[in-house]
């Protein structure tokens, strides 16, 4: 029996058990495929092509730090009054206490925040480093050809670093891999649709791996696709009310919030972030003529805050409420996330004149201190929805009477 | 009418050792009491005693608590320290029989018992928490020795309507590396216009939301002690322990009531404390204590009924207010000629009743909340107004205890509304652990008191 | 629902003790708040029917309580839980007083969401005793507004922070506390090239015992920072503006509630790091811890704070009486001792 960190207890053989290893198992993996000469290649953000790391021969892995503990050695460097997230991924560097980071043959980064933009130029001093310019007018057919060529860059890097050829059937393999990644977690996502979902918010957040492309994850994903659906239901796992969670990612170790929401009468059914759904809506066509375009094509489209207009973001939200049956939208921001916080106002004006449900903006950092302020908040955020849905079925019943 | 004598230790063991040959069955913690002499506790040399077998088990089971816990600890159970509620959460924590409850609260005797050899109030002020503060600072000492109660594997400690020296003190333990689960009570508030409010055990009244918070408080220790020693306390649980707490608490209850309206004081004062205390936390184990207090109520009715006591008819009737730090004084009570009838040692509500017609963890929220510390100064002197009625108290001590951050004004209260109401004289004194220098003065303040309430008698 | 009343009508005067109490929201009932900043010197309890108990009874407690009973234009005394004299101080109000009295229970334990709630609802219980004393409860965007005015003016205070001296600081605070003013910046303050900056921390240090600045100004200190319960330590959290109007409720039970961090909360290791991280941004060279006689909050934790700063500890015990020769005499050494 292992203990899942948020404390109930699994089977030593589900997907839940297995991924709550999940840093050892991504270790022993990186560990053994670095000695038979992978090269391992850390990244930071969604926009990051995985596909081309792959076709590389690389292992992509995730770095963003999640660990509040590495905020503090980062502060005697970087500014205090900066995100969370970046804050934590630099002080991994400055501990010397990521092992992936340790073992990274390079590190690709791209330009998306103003804040993660200069903390690569730190951290490239200590670590070998490809920034790609990320830009940030989506809808630019122009902004569009400049992402080709910085994706064009990204692959004469990687070949000469590597000392290798990116060649098509490649490139096409890892396409196929990515695509299959993406299926597999869309089709465990979409388990939360259902009226009583199989699974927490927290359970689905836990399988988002470290590596892209595990064997060992893909089979426990498969796994669970197949037992998920026919489990007998703990009664409080998957009730409660259904939350749309949007903002910033929710990095492994920084999962706070998202325990308060479902461990005070909420369950997140969508999480419209990069460490959700977002990043695996869209797949890439494997027979598409010129590859690098199309990579590039399915990356510029995710909808991040750096993106100026981020229309996109609002139409997923729109459409993601609608599939999920969203009763609340939750919108988490790190503290001094300009992009995400300025972005909210939207956010808002959208949930409550569009969609029509209760809008709640939670602004926070890694440090624990306010889990009792945002609990409560979330709490009443709850009362107004279960005050809705009392006054709506009232009034449904009223329309039901002859 | 047969005057009964208290004894000293030495008399005790000359006594234990009769009581042997006569084929008296002692319990496992039995034995002379000067063994416990042996033990560092010095303090007890000075006390005297109540003469019977009975009493002797008393002592015994209180001087061994210590070894129980040990005890305890080696057999697989997890100990779990309860700070400052006296008297609730021990109900919820002795439902699981894998844990043990115990008040190192308890500690703020040791000074006296053990006549300050243990240097634990040294200790307290070398950590800078100085005679100012409570004697309870010995419990913060005691956290630094580790020589006296094994250390627990949970601390769990109520906040909010406590006393501020017990706070800070309780602060400064976790503060030297013992965590606690900090749990909040709120203030016993009086009700809103338009609030329903619920009677509480004891008399007190408290509104519906704050039954409902401490509520979710208990129900959050549940779940935070399942995590801490893997102990999962059931509501089905809690409802056998509180019949069981009823049990000992029913006991206290007739043992009070036939020793305040007995004619003559069938038992001593300083029995009658020890054995009050026995409520808060059951002296570490919740069977046992049932079997010495019943012990202690059979003698108290044999003697009643054979009209054997202490003193005579003529002791003036004392209604003592708030425990003492040194356990001489409720000897010198006596010497000075007056006798317990009624007491208010700061846990009524650890003697009174848990209700069992409602579900479990609202019945130890309404418990907690009964607190006479949780609500107004006023609350506390209405009940204790209604016991001197109940049980005729010709006069009143208020003990005060010393560096206490309440004491000071409540005790204003307290006499100004007794004196509102009862035509007896009410004195306060100050009580420190070891009081060998203001002995004089307090036997002088006592003596006083039990002439004027003398002279008030033949008056009326 | 009507707003408050016209300027006109004379506005009457809701005392409160604690930092926890949002003056804004007896403003926002029409009431005027005001925390008192100098207090009576008697040695009694109640002057009018003096209780004579002095062991035991902290003097801020008792000057507090004699300065409001005593004062005609007080319509009511707001008192809290956080500390147990206040609490008994409560009893004593409702037994020898005809001032109405509301003792307002702040959760000593700051960690739970149900504590929060808690807070919340004591605010709104303290909006029924407001109205009950004759004030209007505010709609949400009367109270919003309120907050706003409340914000700059703090705001607006904290910006003469470092501009004036420690002393003409801690004086902006109480007359802010008083009478919710805040006074114009004089010439900007420049401490002297030779002066040693102190932080100061502790219980409230009121109007009587300003001439402390003085002592420590005398002896060679500036006072950097003032942490004690009448400082700014206790100002809350500046509001957040987009939330207000949806939510000021909660936003002020937010700013109020553990938004600073104080000795008596539960646990209370939040004000030791604080303490640290001034001291280190204000490059102080010594702190000194300023408490009331009979003060076991304060008390206790001197021996911790002297353990966890860097920098020397001066414990100074206070009665409610003026500086004696004997703590002047500390003073001067301790500052010897800084240089």
């Amino acid at each position: 029996m292992a203990c899942a960190s948020h404390g109930s207890v699994v089977r030593g053989d589900s997907p839940a058990a297995y991924f709550q290893a999940q840093v050892s198992n991504s270790l022993d993996y990186i560990k053994l495929h670095k000695g038979h000469g992978a090269r391992v290649v850390g990244i930071m953000c969604e926009y990051t092509p995985r596909e081309l790391i792959m076709a590389a021969g690389g292992i992509p892995v995730c770095l963003c730090g999640g660990s509040g503990e590495m905020v503090e050695p980062a502060e005697r460097v970087l500014p205090s009054n900066l995100c969370s997230l970046i804050k934590s991924t630099f002080g991994y560097s400055l501990e010397k206490s990521n092992p992936f980071l340790e073992m990274a043959d390079l590190i690709v980064a791209e330009t998306t925040c103003d804040g993660k933009k200069k903390m690569y130029e730190l951290l490239g001093q200590q670590y070998p480093m490809h920034v790609l310019e990320l830009p940030q007018k989506p809808d630019d057919p122009d902004a569009f050809a400049h992402w080709v060529r910085e994706l064009m860059k990204l692959k004469i890097a990687l070949e000469k670093r590597f000392s290798i050829v990116i060649t098509d059937e490649k490139l096409r393999n890892a396409i196929r891999l990515m695509n299959r990644e993406r299926k597999l977690k869309r089709g465990l996502a979409e388990l939360m649709k259902c009226e009583v979902p199989p699974l927490t918010g927290r359970d689905l957040l836990d399988m988002k791996s470290l590596v892209a492309c595990m064997p060992k994850d893909q089979l426990q994903y498969e796994n669970a696709l197949k037992t998920l659906p026919t489990r007998v239901q703990d009664t409080s796992a998957g009730q409660g009310v259904r939350v749309l969670l949007t903002g910033v990612p929710l990095p492994h170790g920084a999962e706070r919030v998202m325990d308060i929401i479902e461990g005070h009468g909420g369950v997140v059914v969508c999480q419209e972030n990069c460490s959700g759904i977002k990043p695996v809506l869209e797949d890439i066509s494997e027979d598409a003529p010129d590859m690098i375009h199309a990579i590039a094509a399915k990356y510029f489209h995710l909808p991040c805050s750096v993106m100026t207009p981020n229309t996109k973001r609002m139409e997923l939200l729109l459409q993601l409420s609608r599939e999920y049956q969203a009763q609340c939208v939750i919108e988490l921001v790190w503290r001094t996330c300009i992009t995400y916080d300025v972005e909210s106002a939207c956010v808002k004006r959208l949930v409550e004149d569009e969609m029509n449900i209760p809008y709640l903006r939670i602004e926070t950092d890694y440090a624990p201190s306010d889990s009792a302020r945002i609990a409560l908040r979330v709490q009443s955020l709850f009362e107004t929805v279960s005050a809705r849905g009392s006054s709506q079925e009232s009034s449904l019943k009223g329309c039901c009477h002859d | 009418m047969d005057r009964l004598q208290q004894i000293t230790l030495e008399e005790c063991d000359a006594a234990y050792g009769q009581w042997l040959s006569y084929g008296g069955q002692a319990p496992r913690y039995g034995g002379r009491l000067s063994r416990h002499v042996k033990d560092g506790n010095k303090g007890i040399e000075r006390l005297k005693f109540d003469n019977s077998a009975v009493a002797m088990n008393l002592w015994n089971f209180l001087l061994t608590e210590e070894e129980r816990l040990r005890e305890a600890r080696s057999a697989g159970k997890k100990l779990i320290g309860t700070m400052k509620d006296l008297g609730t959460l021990p109900v919820m924590v002795y439902a699981h029989p894998g844990l043990v409850a115990f008040y190192p609260d308890g500690a703020w005797w040791i000074p006296c018992l053990m006549d300050e050899n243990d240097r634990l109030l040294e200790v307290a002020d070398q950590l800078g928490v100085d005679g100012t503060f409570c004697p309870v600072r010995a419990m913060l000492a005691a956290f630094v020795t580790g020589d006296h109660f094994p250390a627990p594997d949970m601390l769990i400690c109520s906040v909010g309507a406590t006393c501020d020296d017990f706070s800070a003190i309780a602060q400064r333990v976790e503060g030297l590396g013992n965590p606690i689960l900090w749990w909040e009570l709120p203030h016993r508030r009086a009700l809103g216009h338009d609030e329903t409010g619920i009677e509480l055990p004891g008399g007190a009244c408290a509104a519906k939301d704050q039954i409902d918070f401490v509520k979710d408080e208990m129900t959050r220790i549940i779940r935070v002690m399942a995590d801490t020693v893997g102990a999962s306390v059931t509501d089905d649980m809690i409802v056998h322990g509180i019949s069981e707490a009823n049990k000992v608490r029913a006991c206290l209850a007739e043992l009070r009531l036939t020793i305040f309206t007995a004619d003559i004081a069938p038992l001593p004062a300083l029995e009658l404390l020890v054995a009050e205390m026995m409520a808060i936390h059951f002296c570490s184990d919740r069977d046992e204590v049932l079997v010495v207090l019943s012990g202690l109520l059979e003698l108290v009715q044999q003697r009643v009924a054979a009209g054997v006591g202490y003193l005579g008819p003529d002791s003036v009737r004392v209604f003592w207010i708030n425990p003492v730090a040194d356990l001489r004084v409720m000897n010198m009570l006596e010497e000075c000629g007056g006798r317990i009838c009624g007491t208010e040692y700061l846990f009524t509500h650890a003697l009174d009743q848990i209700p069992t017609h409602i579900p479990p963890r609202e019945a130890l929220a309404r418990m907690a909340l009964a607190d006479p510390m949780a609500g107004a100064a006023q609350d506390r002197a209405r009940r204790i107004c209604a016991d001197i009625k109940r049980f005729g108290s010709e006069a009143v001590i208020i003990s005060r205890i010393p560096g206490a951050s309440h004491c000071a004004l409540e005790g204003v209260v307290i006499k100004e509304t007794i004196r509102s109401i009862f035509d007896i004289p009410v004195v306060e004194i100050e009580v420190p652990p070891v009081s060998d220098t203001f002995q004089a003065s307090l036997r002088t303040r006592l003596s006083a008191l039990i002439e004027i309430a003398k002279g008030q008698r033949k008056r009326k | 629902m009507t707003s408050a009343p016209s300027t006109e009508r004379s506005r009457k005067k809701v005392i409160y003790s604690s930092p926890y109490i949002p003056a804004e929201w007896i403003a926002a009932h029409g009431l005027e708040p005001n925390r008192m900043a100098c207090l009576s010197y008697d040695r009694s309890l109640f002057v009018s029917a003096p209780v004579n108990v002095e062991a035991g009874v902290c003097p801020y407690m008792r000057g507090f309580i004699n300065q409001a009973s005593s004062d005609t234009r007080v319509q009511a005394i707001i008192l809290t839980t956080t500390c147990d004299q206040m609490r008994r101080g409560a009893d004593l109000i409702s037994l020898y007083s005809h001032i109405p009295c509301f003792l307002m229970h702040v959760p000593a334990s700051w960690e739970t969401s149900g504590v929060n709630r808690l807070f919340l609802r004591e605010l709104e219980r303290l909006g029924e005793f407001l109205v009950s004393l004759g004030g209007v409860k505010p709609q949400p965007d009367e109270l919003a507004a309120t907050m706003r005015t409340y914000d700059e003016k703090r705001k607006k205070l904290m910006a003469q922070q470092g501009m004036v001296s420690g002393k003409d600081f801690a004086q902006k605070l109480a007359c802010f506390a008083e009478t919710g003013n805040v006074t114009d910046g004089r010439e900007q303050y420049v401490p002297g090239e030779k002066c040693i900056p102190v932080g100061f921390i502790g219980s409230p240090l009121t109007g009587n015992h300003f001439d402390l600045f003085d002592v420590f100004s005398e002896y060679g200190a500036s006072v950097a920072f003032n942490a004690t319960e009448t400082g700014e330590r206790v100002l809350p959290a500046r509001f957040d503006l987009r939330r207000l109007k949806d939510e000021p409720m909660h936003v002020l039970a937010e700013s109020y509630f553990s938004s600073f961090p104080d000795i008596g909360e539960r646990p209370n290791n939040r004000i030791f790091m604080w303490m640290k991280d001034r001291v280190r941004d204000h490059h102080v060279r010594g702190v000194v811890l300023i408490r009331y006689m009979w003060c076991d909050k304060w008390h206790a934790e001197a021996q911790r704070f002297r353990e966890s700063l860097s920098v020397p500890l001066l414990d100074i015990e206070i009665d409610g009486e003026q500086i004696g020769e004997r703590t002047r005499n500390r003073i001067q050494a301790f500052m010897e001792g800084l240089r």
